[in-house]
């Protein structure tokens, strides 16, 4: 077998490049199912060490399934779950610029306060899916592959969550 | 609620707005996109989290490896040890004659009563057998090993010897080849060529000497006797069978060369019938007499 150093994952700086690559989807999904910062750093931090301990066995296309795979084994140990924090990016627009009133504006404060709760009450497991598409932008394909779920399975979770949201906005 | 599949779609940047703007409750679900457009998480520092990494990784390769290394050692002492006293060979013999085969195919007739160690790994560092009792050895030409005893070592060049070693005494024969003996509480060295012997009791000297047979008198084998005195052959016959024969009578210069039994003393009394045309004359049980005969 020819061995090329530089293309190992036991190498510096690929290990580096994969975790550029990989930290904050999987970051992101620790935190949409627990809520709890410091958990999800320190599953971050174990995934990456167990992919480390096996850099010798891991090729670089398996790295990426290897680590949602690790991640996913860590959070079956992880039961408790914390509120997650979610926030607005500082200065964001939503409206066209037209409708400025007052009225409207509270009516829009109160609508997304409403709608952050609800994804905070959601099921860890259709929260994660949910915000793993919204904030990250992941396909359900990428979603699927990071949960370690079928593609069906995301679409499920995903719909699921989307219903529940759905409720509320209609019951304002 | 049921829900349009084209909502996941859109949802997932696969569907144009036009093409789910007249589903159910797309109202509320241009809503929920809209409002969690903008959402962020507080984000973690990834610089220091990955330096978090770098040092533990270190520790967990550090602790890997040293688990390994302690591991390895375990390991190597246990084998090692183990590897040790099971290769070494220890042969006690009680009434009954034992052929040992040393590690160099060089062989050993191990007298009854008596003992003999090596260890068969260390051998190829350490040539070295432990004796009490007595032994023959025939060694493989250009064989080099020790033999230890009580009171010397014998160092074996190639050669067919026997030792006998007890508390007592310490003798070696050396019927082919060479020997040499170091006394351990003098450090004195004798070498030992064919056909000599050396002897050593607490009580009396050193003393060296010729071998008038080829092989060992206890290995119930036929020895051979070259120009040996008849004087001799009497004292060799009464004390392999433990006989007394008085020979007295007989007188004669001839010297003996042939071939003894160790077993038969009958068919030794024939020999030297034939050989020097005497008379021989049970007394009792274990006492013989020795005549000339005058017919001849």
């Amino acid at each position: 077998m020819i061995e090329n150093q530089s293309d190992s994952i036991c190498e510096q700086n690929t290990f580096k490049k994969i975790y550029n690559t990989h930290v904050e989807s999987m970051y992101h999904h620790f935190y949409y199912k627990f809520g709890k910062q410091e958990w999800a750093e320190d599953c971050v931090q174990d995934a990456f060490i167990k992919l480390w301990e096996r850099c010798g066995d891991v090729s670089i296309p398996k790295a990426k399934s290897f680590l949602y795979t690790v991640a996913n084994n860590l959070l079956i140990n992880k039961h408790h779950h914390e509120k997650v924090k979610l926030r607005y990016q500082k200065e964001q627009v939503f409206t066209d610029g037209v409708d400025k009133d007052p009225l409207y504006l509270l009516e829009e404060k109160e609508l997304k306060e409403h709608l952050l709760k609800t994804i905070e009450k959601l099921k860890p497991k259709h929260r994660s899916v949910f915000l793993l598409n919204r904030i990250n932008g992941k396909t359900y394909v990428e979603i699927a592959e990071i949960e370690g779920i079928s593609v069906k399975a995301v679409e499920k979770r995903m719909s699921l969550a989307l219903i529940e949201l759905r409720k509320v906005i209609e019951n304002i | 609620m049921k829900q349009n599949e084209k909502i996941l779609d859109w949802f997932e940047g696969k569907a144009t707005e036009e093409d789910v703007k007249n589903t159910e409750g797309f109202e509320a679900y241009k809503k929920i996109q809209l409002y969690t457009s903008g959402l962020e998480v507080p984000k973690p520092n990834y610089e220091k989290l990955y330096l978090r990494i770098e040092k533990s990784k270190n520790n967990s390769f550090m602790s890997r490896n040293w688990l390994k290394i302690a591991a390895s050692v375990m390991l190597f002492i246990g084998l090692s040890s183990g590897i040790y006293f099971l290769s070494h060979n220890t042969f006690i013999t009680q009434n009954q004659i034992v052929e040992v085969s040393l590690p160099d195919h060089s062989l050993v007739q191990l007298a009854p009563n008596s003992k003999l160690s090596f260890n068969s790994i260390t051998w190829w560092l350490d040539k070295r057998v432990s004796l009490a009792g007595k032994a023959y050895f025939e060694v493989e030409k250009g064989s080099l090993f020790s033999v230890n005893t009580k009171k010397a070592m014998i160092q074996v060049l190639g050669t067919k010897f026997e030792i006998n070693a007890t508390e007592e005494q310490l003798l070696v024969q050396c019927f082919e080849g060479k020997v040499s003996v170091v006394e351990l509480t003098t450090g004195k060295k004798e070498i030992l060529l064919e056909s000599e012997f050396i002897n050593k009791s607490n009580n009396t000297n050193l003393k060296k000497g010729n071998i008038p047979f080829n092989l060992p008198l206890w290995l119930e084998k036929d020895i051979k006797l070259k120009e040996v005195e008849f004087k001799a052959v009497v004292d060799l016959l009464k004390q392999v069978f433990k006989v007394e024969i008085d020979a007295s009578k007989v007188k004669t210069n001839k010297e003996f060369s042939g071939i003894l039994s160790t077993l038969d003393l009958n068919e030794n009394f024939e020999t030297l019938k034939a050989t020097y045309g005497i008379k021989i004359s049970k007394l009792n049980e274990n006492m013989y007499i020795f005549v000339e005969d005058e017919m001849e």
